[in-house]
Parts: structure tokens; C-alpha cells; sequence
């Protein structure tokens, strides 16, 4: 049984995946906040609801390297996840509240994983019990 | 793994503003030095910059304390004859730090440590987070 193949899953796994990558960007505009001339950016939020009804992900083109002494287009490269670049300087605040926040929906998509878990295991005990 | 990429990153700036503080520190030292020779030229006030540079190995922007300049602006002038350092004119030139400015300075680089601190605490967290997945 490959549980990437059930669709929650898939999207918690992404979501997963997501919120890591933006923890990381959130940490490249905290580390650069009293860089001049730096401006923060922020990740494009991905559409689950697309992923859940089971369309097919990365419709976008993108540039790829085809060999490897290409250099990689850079600030991308985090988790593949689509920046945004943020209007004006770091806002240290608003950072903080954004890395809390990121911080929380993961704890919470860790859970929700685990009673996924939990659920299936039930399941399985069940039929093995008989 | 993006966790990882965001510690580090917040470790660099970490660095960067500890870097920081120990130039305020120097500042603030050596806030009453004057020159070794008559009318010579005190301490200068030094001033720390920083760079964001792009890690190709993070594939992220990282924080790099550039080059540790020295700031312009005038010496403030006592009149002081008997001073060893003091000039022709009886005035002896002090180092153009300003206290205020320079604990100003340092309270934004408290604060931006404390920031990059926040966030490894929240990497810290959702990597716990992740390892307690095995546990289920």
C-alpha cells in the first residue's frame, strides 16, 4: 500500500512540503532584514482544492537544466515552491507572525497526518482481527 | 531539506548581527580615544555593512557582513591645551561616536537577533513535529 496514492495524503504531504519551503524563505528575509536595498518575499499559496479533486499538478512550464554544469535558476530552488516578491522593506512583525503561523499549520497538518494514520491502522486491525 | 535551509539561514544572520555588536562594542570603547600624537585624529567610528548573497549550495539568500567601514562626519572639538593629543590651537579632537546612536545601533541588532532566534525555535518545532510522525 503506497499512501502517496490516497489524494489526502498527496495533499498533506505537498502542504507538508509547502509550509517548509516557506519557513525557509521567511528565514531569508528575517536573516536580510537590515540588508539595504533588500526587498522580503513571500510564497504563492498552492491550490489545494485542485489537488484534492485529483487534477494534475505543475500545468506551468518552467525552465529546466538540461545538463549539469548549467546553473540552476537560483532563488526558486526552496522545496520548488513560486515566490512572490513583497512590496517595501522586512517587516520584522510581520515576519514573526508569518514564521508562527507557518509553524502552527504545520504542527496541525503533523496531526491531522497522524489521526490519518491512526484511522487506517483501526481499519487494518479490524480485518486482521477478523 | 527546507527545515535545515531555514536554520541556516537564520544562523548566518545570527552571525552577521554578532559581527554587528561586536563593532558597536569597539565603537563604544573607544567612544573617548584620542589620537597618539599631538593634533593627530582620534578614533573613527566604524560601521558595519551587510550583503545579501545568494548560497548556491542553500540555493537561498543568505546574509554576508560585507566590508566594516569607517564613518564619515566631524570630530567634536574640546579645548583642552594640557591634553597630550591636543593640536597648536589648544583644541584636542574626539571621535565622532555618538553613545545614543550607537545604543540605538545595537537595541536594532538585539532585535534582530532575537528574530533570527524566533525563527530556528519554529524550524526547531516543525522538525520535532515531523520526527514525531514516527511515532504514531
Amino acid at each position: 500500500m503506497d499512501l502517496s496514492n490516497i489524494p489526502l495524503f498527496k495533499a498533506m504531504a505537498k502542504k507538508l512540503n509547502w509550509l517548509g519551503g516557506r519557513q525557509a524563505v521567511l528565514a531569508e528575509n528575517v536573516a536580510n532584514a537590515n540588508t539595504p536595498d533588500f526587498r522580503p518575499s513571500d510564497v504563492k499559496s498552492i491550490d489545494f482544492q485542485a489537488l484534492l479533486s485529483g487534477s494534475k499538478l505543475g500545468g506551468t512550464l518552467k525552465l529546466v537544466t538540461t545538463a549539469p554544469n548549467q546553473i540552476a535558476t537560483p532563488p526558486s530552488a526552496i522545496g520548488g515552491v513560486d515566490r512572490v516578491q513583497q512590496p517595501g522593506r522586512v517587516d520584522l512583525e510581520d515576519q514573526m507572525i508569518k514564521v508562527s503561523q507557518t509553524a502552527t499549520d504545520y504542527a496541525f497538518t503533523t496531526n491531522l497526518y497522524q489521526k490519518q494514520i491512526t484511522l487506517i491502522k483501526h481499519a487494518i486491525d479490524q480485518n486482521g482481527g477478523g | 531539506m527546507d527545515l535545515n535551509t531555514a536554520m541556516q539561514l537564520a544562523a548566518g544572520g545570527l552571525s552577521a548581527q554578532g559581527t554587528r555588536l561586536k563593532v558597536i562594542a569597539e565603537n563604544l570603547a573607544n567612544a573617548d580615544s584620542t589620537a597618539q600624537t599631538p593634533g593627530g585624529d582620534p578614533y573613527r567610528r566604524k560601521v558595519v555593512s551587510f550583503r545579501a548573497v545568494l548560497d548556491r549550495s542553500l540555493g537561498a539568500t543568505g546574509v554576508k557582513v560585507g566590508p566594516v567601514l569607517q564613518a564619515q562626519g566631524a570630530f567634536e572639538r574640546r579645548f583642552d591645551p594640557a591634553n597630550p593629543a591636543a593640536g597648536a590651537d589648544g583644541y584636542v579632537l574626539l571621535p565622532n561616536v555618538n553613545p545614543l546612536i550607537e545604543i540605538t545601533d545595537m537595541r536594532e541588532a538585539q532585535q534582530s537577533y532575537q528574530a533570527n532566534l524566533n525563527v530556528i525555535d519554529a524550524a526547531k518545532q516543525m522538525i520535532s513535529h515531523t520526527l514525531d510522525l514516527m511515532r504514531s
